[in-house]
C-alpha cells in the first residue's frame, strides 16, 4: 500500500531520487491474439521460478467520461468477490499459493497483476482463481462502500502532499476539458457520486477481450503460456474496442497558479503539452531531455539549481508520452524564500537550452549514457514486464528493443534543437506553486 | 609528502589474504583483504550488468547530540570530489559509462553504489577506493550541500505530518538509545553543522577495516578479487572506535505524544521495543517477530486487513512493521488511519485487541502455514532484483552476522511455532513497553488563490 512506500522513502535518504527511463527490452517477444480479440505478449525468462502476468485495459481515467475517478474505482474493486468466494477467501487462497495480486489505474491504462510461483501445484490454481475474478466478479454492497471510504481518504492523503497537489492542478490547467485533465483518483465529490451501477457498466464496457492485452513474463514454456493466456483472458467477452481519444488539444495558456498550503517548503511544477508515443521526435527529445533535466545527477537543471546553488534536493524534467499528447514537466521543491530565484534559474537554463541546444560533449555523453544504461533497464523480470507493457499498449514495433540503442546513437544536435523548438514553448507553460501565499515573508530565516 | 608515504604503504599491504567461507551457495564468494576490507561476490549471469556497493559500518546511530545528521551530510559530501576527480567528475564518468550512482544512509550504515555494465566494474572500485581516503572538504561545497540537505529534510519530514509524528515517536520511545534522533538530523543541528565535524567523522569511520564491498552480477569472482586487491588493497587501515552496548531499555511506563499539525487525516503510531537479529544474533525471537508481523500484515489475508479494514471497517490503512536486520533493538510498529466514522482511540483499541489475541490464543497451524508460504515465496520473488539480493548480503555482513544467515532464512522461518509467537507477544507487547504517537490534524485548506496569465515571452514568475 501507499503507506509502505512512504515509509521506505522516509528511512533511506539517498542523495537523489532515482529516475529511470522506461524503454524496451532486447528480449524476443512472442505475440498472438486470442479469438475474443485479447492480445498476448510473452517473454520466456528462466532465471527465477516465477511468472508475472499483467492484464492491461485501455480503461484509465481518460475513459472516465464525466465521472472523475470511475476508471480507478472500477479497477479498485478487483478481487472483492465471485459467486462462491468472499474477499477473505480470495485473499487467503492467493496467500496459500504464495501468489500476489495488485491492481492500479492511471490516465491511459488500468492494470491487474498476478505474480506466482511456477510449480504447477501453485501456478494452476492461481491462474484459475485469477480467471474467475476477472470473468465473473461480484461486488457486495458492503465492499463497495468500504472501497468508497478508502478512496475518499486517499483524496485527503493527496491533499496533504504538496507535490501531488501541484501535479493535479497542472494536469487540470494543461488539459482543460479534455480527458487527461482528470485526477485518476477522482475528487471527493465525484467519488461520492459513483454508484455500483456505473462501476458495473464501466467494467462490462471496458474489461473485454478486444480492449485487453496480457503480458506474460517468466519461467513458463510457450505451450504453457498459450494455455495460461486462454485461461486468464480468453474467457472475457469480446466486446468492443473503445473509440480513439480526443487528439487535438487547445494550446495551454501561460499561467502561474499559487495553491496556498502551510509549509516551509514550496513544491513547484511547470509544464505544458508534450508528445505521444508515436511522435517521430521521440528519440531526439529523449536524448535532449536527458541533458536538460533527465540525468539525475548530471543534468543542466541539476547542475544549476542544486549543485551550484543548493536551492533544492531534487530537480528534474521529463516528457511523459501517452496515447495522446502527454505533458512535459519540470519538478522541484525549494524553501519558500527561494521560489523566485529557483524559477528564474530554471527559465534561464531552459531558454538557453532552447536557443543554443546541447554542446557536442553533452550530446556525446548523454548518448553514451543512454546506450550504456540500456542493459540496466532490462535486467529483471519486473523491468522487462514494464517495458513490454509499454510496447504492447502503445503499439510500438516489437523490435523497438532491438533498435533502441541504434536510434539513440543516430540522434544529432540539429534534431534535438529542432524538436525542442517545435515542442517546447515557454509562453505556454503552466507554473504551479504549492506553499504559503507570499512565501517570501513566511519563509524561514537562514540559520 | 603525505601522498608519497601513502603510496609506499600501498605496496606493503597489497598482498591480501583470501578466505573462502563455507557457504552452501556456489554463486557466493567471500574474501577479506589484509587491511580488513571484506569483499562479497554474488554471481548472477542474467544480464551483462554489475551492481557494486560499498557499505560503511557507520550511520546516524554513531552520532552524538548536537551533531545529528552528520553521517548523512557526509554521504552528500562524498559526491563533491577528490583531488583526482574534481567536483562532478565522478558523476559524469559513471553517467557516461551508462551507469547509475547513488547512496543511502540509515541508522546503522552508509552505503554507496554504482550499477554498471559488467565491463565497467573497475570504474566503481576506482571511485570508491579514491573517495574512501582522499575526499575534498571545502567550506563552499559544504555550505551548499548543507542547504541541499535542509531542503531534503523539509521535503521528506517537515512537509509530511506523518513523518514528523514518526520522528516524535522515536524521540520518546528511545530514551537512552542511538535510534532516538532522525537519520537526516534535527534542523537546528543541520543549521549549525561545521565542516570540521564532517571531516573528523570521515577520518574516524571511513577506513577499509570498517567497510564491506558487495559485488553482484555477471562477473568472475576471482577477477573481482584481483581488482579489489589492486584498488582497495593499498589503503591503510586504522582502528575505529568501538560502540558501547545498547541493551533493551528498561521501561517503567508507557510513553505518549500527541502531534498537532496541519493535515487532512489523523494518524496513529504504536511502537513496542523488541530485539532484532543484530541485537540477538543467536536467538530465534527475531524470526518469531518476523512471522508475527506477517500474520498481522502483508497482504489481503493478513489479520489487520481482514479485521480492521474489512470486518470492523475501523481503519482505511492498518500496518505492522518489523525490521529483522537492525543493529540494535528497534520498534515493532503498528500504524494506521482510522475511517471517518472512528477515532484514533478506537483504532488503538483494535490494535491492542489483535495483540491480546496473539497473547491468549495460539495461531492456528493452517494460518501459520499460509503465512510461511507467503514469506518464502517473497524470498523467491526477491531474487528478481539484483539490488534486493545485494542488499541482504551487505546488511547481514555489516551487522557482523555470518552470511549463512541469508540462506538460513527459510529454515528459521519454518521452525517458528505457534508457541514461539505467543511467547514473544507475551514478553514484549506489554503496556510498559509501548510508545504511542498520534497525529491530530489542524486544518490545511489547500485552495487556489491566484491564477494569472503571464504575458507571452515573459518567463519570470512574479517579480
Amino acid at each position: 500500500m501507499a503507506l509502505k512506500q512512504w515509509f521506505r522513502l522516509f528511512l533511506f535518504c539517498g542523495i537523489s531520487f532515482c529516475y529511470h527511463t522506461v524503454t524496451a527490452a532486447t528480449v524476443p517477444i512472442e505475440h498472438w491474439t486470442l479469438s475474443n480479440g485479447a492480445r498476448v505478449y510473452y517473454v520466456h525468462l528462466t532465471e527465477v521460478p516465477m511468472m508475472d502476468a499483467h492484464v492491461v485495459f485501455d480503461a484509465g481515467s481518460a475513459r472516465d467520461d464525466n465521472m472523475e475517478g470511475l476508471a480507478n474505482f472500477t479497477n479498485a474493486t478487483f478481487g472483492e468477490g465471485t459467486d462462491s468466494l468472499s474477499a477473505d477467501e480470495i485473499a487467503e487462497t492467493f496467500t496459500q499459493l504464495g501468489a500476489e495480486i495488485d491492481n492500479s489505474a492511471a490516465r491511459d491504462m488500468a492494470m491487474i497483476h498476478l505474480r506466482t510461483m511456477v510449480k504447477p501445484s501453485l501456478l494452476k490454481p492461481s491462474v484459475n482463481l485469477f480467471s474467475q475474478l476477472l470473468t465473473n466478479p461480484k461486488l457486495p454492497q458492503k465492499n463497495y462502500l468500504r472501497i468508497q471510504t478508502q478512496l475518499l481518504q486517499s483524496v485527503k492523503q493527496q491533499e496533504e502532499t504538496p507535490s501531488t497537489l501541484a501535479s493535479i492542478a497542472l494536469f487540470k490547467k494543461i488539459y482543460g476539458d479534455t480527458p487527461y485533465a482528470h485526477n485518476p483518483l477522482g475528487t471527493s465529490e465525484s467519488i461520492s457520486h459513483i454508484n455500483e451501477q456505473a462501476i458495473k457498466k464501466f467494467y462490462q464496457q471496458y474489461y473485454v477481450g478486444k480492449n485487453a492485452l496480457l503480458v506474460l513474463v517468466g519461467d513458463i514454456s510457450l505451450d504453457q503460456a498459450k494455455e495460461i493466456s486462454e485461461e486468464m483472458v480468453g474467457k472475457l467477452p469480446a466486446g468492443e474496442k473503445p473509440p480513439a481519444l480526443q487528439n487535438s488539444f487547445p494550446t495551454p495558456k501561460g499561467e502561474a497558479i499559487q495553491i496556498s498550503y502551510p509549509a516551509s517548503q514550496t513544491a513547484i511544477k511547470l509544464g505544458t503539452l508534450g508528445i505521444n508515443w508515436q511522435n517521430p521526435d521521440y528519440f531526439p527529445l529523449l536524448v535532449g531531455n536527458y541533458i536538460l533535466g533527465g540525468g539525475p545527477l548530471t543534468s543542466r537543471l541539476f547542475q544549476e539549481v542544486r549543485q551550484a546553488r543548493g536551492l533544492t534536493y531534487s530537480v528534474n524534467s521529463g516528457f511523459i508520452p501517452m496515447k495522446e499528447r502527454g505533458p512535459f514537466i519540470i519538478a522541484l521543491q525549494t524553501k519558500n524564500q527561494d521560489v523566485n530565484q529557483s524559477l528564474n534559474v530554471i527559465h534561464q537554463v531552459l531558454q538557453q537550452y532552447l536557443n543554443k541546444g546541447p554542446t557536442p560533449k553533452e550530446l556525446q555523453m548523454a548518448k553514451k549514457h543512454l546506450i550504456g544504461n540500456f542493459p540496466l533497464t532490462i535486467d529483471s523480470n519486473t523491468n522487462i514486464s514494464a517495458n513490454v507493457i509499454v510496447i504492447a499498449f502503445y503499439g510500438l514495433p516489437l523490435n523497438f528493443l532491438d533498435t533502441y540503442r541504434e536510434e539513440v546513437g543516430r540522434v544529432t544536435k540539429q534534431e534535438i534543437d529542432l524538436a525542442f523548438q517545435k515542442t517546447i514553448h515557454p509562453e505556454t507553460f503552466v507554473t504551479v506553486t504549492v506553499g504559503p501565499k507570499g512565501g517570501e515573508k513566511q519563509g524561514e530565516k537562514k540559520g | 609528502m603525505g601522498l608519497r608515504i601513502f603510496f609506499l604503504l600501498l605496496c606493503i599491504s597489497s598482498s591480501a589474504i583470501a578466505a573462502l567461507s563455507p557457504t552452501t551457495d556456489p554463486s557466493l564468494h567471500t574474501y577479506t583483504l589484509k587491511n580488513g576490507l571484506r569483499l562479497i561476490v554474488k554471481e548472477d549471469h542474467r544480464a551483462p550488468v554489475v551492481l557494486s556497493e560499498i557499505w560503511y559500518k557507520v550511520g546516524s546511530a554513531n552520532e552524538t547530540d548536537g551533531s545529528t545528521g552528520l553521517a548523512h551530510l557526509l554521504e552528500h559530501m562524498m559526491f563533491q570530489g577528490t583531488p583526482q576527480y574534481g567536483e562532478g567528475v565522478l558523476m559524469n564518468k559513471v553517467d557516461e559509462s551508462g551507469g547509475e550512482i547513488n547512496a543511502m544512509t540509515t541508522e546503522d550504515f552508509t552505503m554507496y553504489y554504482e550499477k554498471l555494465s559488467n565491463t565497467e566494474l573497475p570504474l566503481s572500485f576506482q571511485i570508491e577506493s579514491d573517495r574512501m581516503k582522499n575526499l575534498n572538504f571545502n567550506e563552499k561545497n559544504f555550505n551548499k550541500e548543507k542547504q541541499v540537505v535542509i531542503n531534503e529534510r523539509k521535503l521528506r519530514t517537515d512537509n509530511d505530518p506523518k513523518a514528523v509524528t514518526y520522528e516524535r515517536l522515536n524521540a520518546i520511545a528511545y530514551l537512552n538509545h542511538p535510534y532516538r534522533h532522525p537519520v537526516v538530523g534535527w534542523m537546528n543541528d543541520l543549521n549549525h553543522m561545521e565542516l570540521k565535524e564532517a571531516h573528523d567523522f570521515y577520518k574516524t569511520w571511513y577506513t577499509p577495516n570498517n567497510a564491506v564491498v558487495v559485488v553482484a552480477g555477471d562477473v568472475n569472482p576471482e577477477k573481482v578479487y584481483e581488482l579489489a586487491k589492486q584498488y582497495f588493497g593499498p589503503l591503510t587501515p586504522h582502528p575505529v572506535p568501538s560502540m558501547k552496548p545498547v541493551p533493551l531499555q528498561k521501561t517503567v511506563s508507557k510513553k505518549w505524544v500527541d502531534v498537532s499539525l496541519p493535515a487532512q487525516l489523523p494518524f496513529l503510531f504504536m511502537g513496542y521495543e523488541v530485539p532484532s537479529h543484530g541485537s540477538e544474533p543467536h536467538s530465534l525471537e527475531p524470526y518469531a517477530l518476523e512471522v508475527m508481523a506477517a500474520i498481522l500484515d502483508g497482504d489481503g489475508s493478513a489479520r489487520l486487513t481482514r479485521h480492521l479494514l474489512r470486518d470492523e471497517e475501523i481503519a482505511t490503512a492498518a500496518d505492522a512493521q518489523y525490521s529483522l536486520y537492525n543493529r540494535y533493538s528497534g520498534l515493532f510498529l503498528l500504524l494506521g488511519i482510522p475511517t471517518p466514522a472512528h477515532s484514533i482511540d478506537e483504532l488503538r483499541e483494535s490494535f491492542l485487541k489483535e495483540i491480546k489475541d496473539l497473547k491468549t490464543t495460539l495461531v492456528p497451524e493452517e494460518e501459520l502455514r499460509r503465512i510461511k508460504m507467503r514469506l518464502i515465496a517473497t524470498k523467491t520473488y526477491d531474487k528478481d532484483s539484483l539490488s534486493t539480493v545485494a542488499f541482504e548480503l551487505g546488511n547481514t555482513a555489516i551487522l557482523g552476522l555470518p552470511l549463512e544467515e541469508v540462506a538460513a532464512y527459510e529454515r528459521k522461518i519454518q521452525s517458528v511455532t505457534p508457541e514461539d509467537i505467543q511467547a514473544v507477544a507475551k514478553k514484549y507487547f506489554t503496556k510498559e513497553n509501548l510508545s504511542v504517537a498520534t497525529l491530530i490534524p489542524l486544518p490545511t485548506n489547500p485552495s487556489e488563490t491566484s491564477s494569472t496569465s503571464t504575458p507571452s515571452g515573459e518567463f519570470h514568475h512574479g517579480t
